[in-house]
């Protein structure tokens, strides 16, 4: 390892140092504020960090020792994760505050107002498994070996466990949200240890066929046989058996609703962003150091994998009433769509279309989610009636908090690819690398999943442009209201909702972010290439 | 809004004031270029946007463009000042006119752009501002629902427009209109046209409110009406006719252009005159008559005749024109009178003599009356009719029909509510303001005296955009007298059907809807028995799919896993296996015994301790596997972790919450076949393993390096402490590491137990 290759990794050393660092202060001074300070400034220094490898990139990436590969690529995903995670963790501090971290549903039992102050909270560890579930994505995208994929797989996932079911060991005992948490937790691990087991089972295929860990070397070997090796494609496939429970690709999905429920919110923000972009990454570094995009065999699945996903996504969030479901559901077809790019991967053009849509996905899910922490920090606060996570909450919200509802509409709009908002662009990509590949059938399932698509999104947004004082005359043959609805804005205050002012500030980056890309893509577009 | 009512009426008024020189900007500016357009010169503008995707954000002014901006706009200017006085005092206006400017700038950018995707991102624009606007003073469910009805269809038609555009673009090799536009011959010729075809008129047909699309347009009366009469008559349906126009040289002509265009056109133009003079509502007559004009619009552009192009571009015109007028004098008369419905209405003429005014010119237009422009558009109608190529016969007869039903809503409109005995009985009820009568006053006799100006129509407006068109120079001519022909005599027996129509109309209607209930259904239920049945299809799917028991998902999973391992052996062509039964000693059958009874016993037991032993023989079975066959250290290990296993399942299994044989073990059939497949392809997998020839280099370096370099025979020693020192190191640490922590969080309980 020489002077060179160190300093290609000093993100990964800058974020491991700062998390010890952080482990240690927080053994000895708890405060909440101090570490969120400290996770902000930790993340500030390795984005600094990152920013001044990339001139030593400038002409080909850096390969530490075997196992990883430092690329200008990496460097991009490290930017888009840090800035996630940062996002993710102000969400983190004012759910805390509120107490929606610890008990995400409030199903109307009795909280003392001191509860959460008698009691140790542990909130500050919050932080430490973001950051080491976040130093687990960045050894993920930077892997060019088996066993650094592995480990950074390992790490992200074994942080989310814990972040998955925090609510578990705070809130009261036989509580909803606790049962939740235990369960969302739960089912992530054992559907997570299914797909590990896969995973490994397809690396030791791998292995089998030629003895070599390193993607190179395997490229390699592959490239100077003739053909499909037997155990190659099968290794292939259970690996992205695997890959396809992170991502929550139909049928590997069943963990998504209730873990994306169950978790506290920026978690579960994190969820959907970080770690299924992080394991895209990978993916996509994979099959284009291997080669696999030539086999048959894996790209199938993968193409049967991405049409499930989109239409039984799409109509499984048809109905949903609750928020966090829907969002769940709608990511399991975003990453459908994504898929589609993804199967053009080989060329230059597939490849800028899974990194576009990614970031836009990522951008657009992590803005969906902080409307949502964000607004049931505020329901908490104010303790409203009816619970915050269910759509109907957001009816009339254009006119209560007109700022609010403006930047979840852009969310939503983005969602659904209206113009010029990034989503729109990851959309034209998509359906761009489906034409020039010629997936006709692939492009249908988009075009399919796209339209009923739009009707969950565009039924929040009616809702939220819904007058609150307007006579609500359910017919039965209204369309955009289902019978069984709690009747909605008449007991909620009238107040706007408030928020603080970092978590507008969140928003307001986000929005503005989105609506840049969307408006001027070719700033993203030059980043990428 | 938070601002008090009475401050935002008096921003209002002075917006009601400025607001309509914004449309009048672009107005002007069109009218500058006018003689250039005309005469065949191209303008164009183009900004780089995303070069990396070939996509530009560039404009154009050709002949056709021309005509739609400037009726966009000079309309747009009137609108304006109607719509302030329409709404004064209206608490939200300032966001009323943002929405309407936003509309505008969409429209306008959707006709001039030149490039396929900045076409579509003003689509879009007009699609939200247009949902803004529709559902902008709804209070009512039914409203809402309209609204999002109006929203949906026309955003699914964007999907499908921007996919087909997608498709066009990269057939063609460019996003460039005008370069698309000389490329006509190689996409038609190209295999994804019909796809291309279907997925643009999809776009098309459900913004300019085709059959079957067209019941959002009258649902979306819902509209204020200043909303009604820009975007439902003039800019917004006539978006779709525009982009068909607009591809005609690149996608008409063929076949497949020409019957769908004719058929659907005259199927809409039919079904809606019908559906207009049922209609008892007057804005709602208005919204039918206009889905006939576009159904007659659309079944011109189905053929590349240049009198039927030249008819069709004529009757945009036209009916712009009259349409806009009539709805705004139908809000002048809801607003006085604070009803629009046919039968309470009655009277008001000499109340409202400009009103009565206006509309009667505008009438006069609609039904086609000489010598006004209507009856130009009218004869060039019929004649286009005939020359058509395709099915003259079922194009006139078409618009023969609309037209008679036309001429009987005409003077339902411009008679009914202005004569007879006055209703509604009110002292109240006076002329409206001049702002509210100026528009429609304006566009109904540009639209009567264009008649008397007919060459500057013809060669100035028609002619460019029908040249552009065709892509080809024609000479239009627009005759107020063509002497006795057939599209005369067609005329004459328009008027006389029409008006006999007119005279028994109750009668007709009562006979139309004494028709129609023979028609089970109308496409409004069907699109909400298609919503309906997509809601309970999704039901259905999640009971089905997500119902929270771990079990099944298990079960699904299993499968999809088989399924994919199957599809990749299946895909393999070069898959040779070689089974024979090996040659083994006692004991190793006895350990496989083992790990075989370990599976049997562990599947068929009921309480979960049993099941968890059972494995844990398996788990014996695998080690001494293991152990036979050279790998002591990993036997090891696989005993100790199930030993460890157990042991801990054991201590904490006692303390879940699990009900015991609650339910009795029954066979699993699906369960069992599952395993059963799931196995055979996995040991498909391993038997290929088998065949293939493995050479770790790393082992052969061990083998060949542990004794001359670390003079140990046995390897795994020698690479635990020599080769591999500083991993074994490390491994010790962290082992030590855990072991702390461990002890600190045992101490950590037990002091918190005592305490």
């Amino acid at each position: 390892m020489n002077a060179e290759a160190l300093q290609a990794l000093t993100p990964i050393l800058t974020l491991s140092g700062v998390i010890i660092l952080l482990m240690l202060i927080v053994a000895f001074l708890r405060n909440h504020r101090l570490t969120l300070g400290l996770t902000l400034l930790g993340i500030a220094v390795t984005v600094w960090s990152t920013l001044n490898v990339s001139p030593l990139l400038e002409t080909d990436p850096i390969a530490v020792t075997g196992l990883l590969v430092v690329s200008r690529e990496s460097l991009l995903f490290y930017l888009l994760f840090l800035l996630s995670a940062a996002v993710v963790s102000i969400l983190a501090f004012h759910s805390f505050e509120q107490g929606t971290a610890i008990q995400p549903e409030d199903s109307g039992e009795k909280r003392n107002k001191g509860d959460f102050h008698t009691r140790p909270t542990f909130q500050e560890e919050f932080y430490l498994l973001l950051l080491i579930s976040l130093l687990g994505a960045i050894v993920l995208v930077s892997a060019s070996h088996f066993a650094t994929l592995f480990l950074g797989l390992e790490l992200m996932g074994l942080a989310l466990y814990a972040l998955i079911a925090f609510p578990a060991i705070h809130a009261n005992r036989n509580s909803r949200s606790k049962d939740q948490a235990l369960e969302a937790g739960f089912k992530y691990l054992v559907l997570s240890a299914l797909a590990t087991a896969f995973l490994l089972f397809g690396i030791a295929l791998i292995y089998a066929q030629y003895g070599q860990l390193q993607f190179a070397a395997i490229n390699a070997a592959a490239a100077a046989g003739q053909g499909t090796p037997v155990l190659l494609a099968i290794g292939l496939v259970l690996l992205l058996i695997g890959i396809a429970f992170k991502l929550s690709l139909a049928p590997f999905h069943f963990w998504t609703p209730d873990v994306y429920q169950g978790a506290p919110t920026p978690a579960t923000a994190y969820v959907a962003t970080v770690s299924k972009g992080a394991v895209i990454a990978i993916t996509l570094k994979l099959f284009s150091d291997i080669g696999a995009f030539e086999m048959r065999a894996p790209m199938q699945v993968f193409a049967v994998l991405a049409v499930t996903s989109m239409l039984a996504g799409n109509l499984l969030a048809l109905q949903q009433e609750n928020i966090k479901r829907l969002l769940a559901y709608s990511s399991i077809a975003h990453i459908g769509y994504l898929i589609v790019a993804f199967l053009v991967g080989r060329q230059e053009f597939g490849r800028e279309a899974v990194i576009y849509y990614l970031v836009a996905y990522i951008v657009t899910t992590l803005g969906a989610f902080a409307v949502v922490s964000l607004t049931a920090d505020y329901a908490r606060r104010a303790n409203t009636q009816s619970s915050p996570y269910r759509i109907s909450f957001y009816k009339g919200m254009f006119w209560r908090s007109p700022w609010l509802a403006t930047s979840f509409t852009m969310m939503l709009l983005s969602l659904a690819g209206i113009p010029l908002t990034i989503g729109f662009i990851g959309k034209f990509y998509i359906f761009a690398a489906g034409v020039q590949a010629g997936y006709w059938a692939l492009l249908s399932a988009v075009i399919l999943g796209s339209a009923i698509g739009l009707y969950y999104y565009l039924r929040i947004i009616v809702m939220m442009v819904q007058r609150p004082g307007a006579v609500v005359h359910d017919d039965a043959s209204s369309g955009e209201v289902s019978p069984g609805e709690v009747s909605p804005s008449a007991k909620l205050t009238h107040e706007g909702v408030s928020i603080a002012i970092s978590g507008q500030m969140v928003l307001a980056v986000l929005t503005v972010a989105l609506l840049a890309f969307g408006i001027f893509p070719q700033i993203l577009i030059n980043w990428i290439q | 809004m938070d601002r008090p009512h009475s401050d935002a009426a008096g921003a209002g008024r002075f917006l009601g004031l400025v607001f309509p020189l914004l449309p009048a900007i672009p107005l002007l500016f069109l009218i500058t270029q006018w003689g250039s357009v005309a005469e065949g010169n191209v303008k164009s503008v183009s900004f780089p946007w995303v070069p990396s995707l070939g996509i530009e954000f560039s404009f154009f002014l050709d002949g056709l463009n021309l005509l739609f901006a400037l009726l966009i706009s000079l309309i747009g200017v009137f609108v304006a000042i109607y719509a302030g006085a329409y709404l004064r005092g209206h608490p939200m206006l300032r966001r009323f006119f943002l929405y309407l400017a936003l509309f505008m700038v969409g429209m306008l950018g959707l006709v001039l752009a030149a490039d396929l995707i900045t076409l579509f991102i003003f689509w879009e624009l007009t699609t939200i501002s247009s949902y803004l606007l529709i559902g902008f003073n709804h209070d009512k469910a039914s409203a809402r629902r309209c609204a999002l009805q109006a929203l949906l269809l026309t955003t699914m038609g964007g999907l499908c427009l921007l996919a087909g555009l997608i498709l066009l673009g990269y057939t063609a090799g460019t996003f460039d209109l005008q370069e698309i536009l000389a490329r006509g011959d190689y996409v038609r010729g190209h295999s994804l046209y019909p796809a291309i075809l279907v997925l643009i008129l999809l776009g098309a047909f459900t913004k300019s409110a085709q059959f079957p699309f067209h019941f959002w347009l009258p649902n979306a009366m819902a509209a204020p009406t200043p909303v009604s009469a820009y975007l439902h008559s003039a800019t917004m349906v006539k978006a779709g006719i525009y982009l068909m126009a607009r591809l005609h040289p690149v996608l008409g002509t063929t076949p497949l252009w020409e019957w769908t265009l004719t058929i659907v056109g005259a199927i809409t133009a039919t079904l809606a005159a019908i559906l207009a003079v049922r209609q008892t509502d007057l804005k709602l007559k208005l919204a039918y008559t206009t889905v006939v004009a576009l159904g007659t619009i659309t079944m011109f552009f189905g053929s590349d005749d240049s009198v039927a192009i030249a008819a069709a571009i004529t009757f945009i015109l036209v009916h712009s024109f009259y349409k806009a007028s009539l709805f705004m004098v139908v809000g002048i008369i809801d607003h006085q009178t604070g009803t629009r419905e046919l039968d309470r209405l009655g009277g008001l003429g000499k109340l409202m003599p400009v009103t009565w005014f206006c509309a009667g010119a505008a009438a006069i237009s609609m039904a086609g009356f000489p010598p006004f422009l209507g009856f130009i558009g009218k004869e060039l109608k019929y004649e286009g009719a005939l020359a058509i190529a395709t099915e003259p016969t079922l194009v006139a007869g078409a618009a023969i029909f609309a037209n008679i039903l036309m001429v009987t809503v005409a003077g339902t409109l411009a008679l009914k509510p202005f004569i007879g005995r006055q209703r509604p009985k009110s002292d109240d009820i006076r002329e409206a303001h001049w702002s509210l009568w100026i528009g429609p006053l304006v566009l109904s006799t540009l639209g009567l005296t264009f008649g008397l100006f007919t060459p500057l129509i013809a060669e100035g407006l028609v002619q460019p955009a029908v040249v552009t068109l065709l892509g080809e120079p024609k000479i239009v001519k627009l005759k107020l007298w063509h002497g006795v022909n057939v599209p005369l005599i067609m005329s004459i027996l328009t008027f006389g059907l029409g008006v006999c129509a007119y005279l028994y109309q109750r009668p007709l209607r009562a006979f139309l809807a004494f028709l129609l209930s023979f028609f089970p259904t109308t496409a409004d239920r069907i699109w909400d028995a298609l919503l309906e049945g997509l809601k309970r299809l999704a039901d259905v799917q999640t009971r089905w799919l997500q119902h929270g028991i771990l079990r099944r998902y298990l079960r699904v999973i299993f499968l999809a896993a088989t399924a994919a391992l199957l599809l990749a052996l299946i895909r393999q062509d070069n898959l040779s296996l070689s089974v024979a039964i090996p040659a083994l000693n006692v004991k190793e059958w006895t350990a496989m015994l083992l790990v075989a009874a370990g599976a049997v016993m562990a599947s068929s037991v009921s309480a979960p301790l049993a099941a968890v032993c059972a494995l844990g023989a398996l788990g014996v079975g695998v080690a001494l596997l293991y152990l036979f066959f050279g790998a002591p250290d990993v036997a090891i290990t696989q005993l100790l972790v199930e030993t460890l296993f157990l042991v801990l399942i054991a201590a904490t299994l006692h303390r879940l919450p699990l009900s015991y044989g609650r339910h009795a073990t029954r066979f699993r059939r699906l369960d069992a076949l599952i395993a059963i497949a799931a196995g055979v392809v996995v040991t498909i997998t391993i038997l290929a393993v088998i065949e293939q020839p493995f050479s770790s280099p790393s082992s052969d370096y061990f083998v060949a390096n542990s004794m001359p370099e670390a003079f140990g025979r046995n390897i795994v020693n020698v690479i635990l402490v020599d080769f591999r020192a500083l991993d074994t190191f490390g491994e010790v640490v962290v082992v030590f590491t855990a072991a702390l922590s461990a002890a600190t969080l045992v101490g950590y309980t037990l002091r918190g137990r005592r305490r």
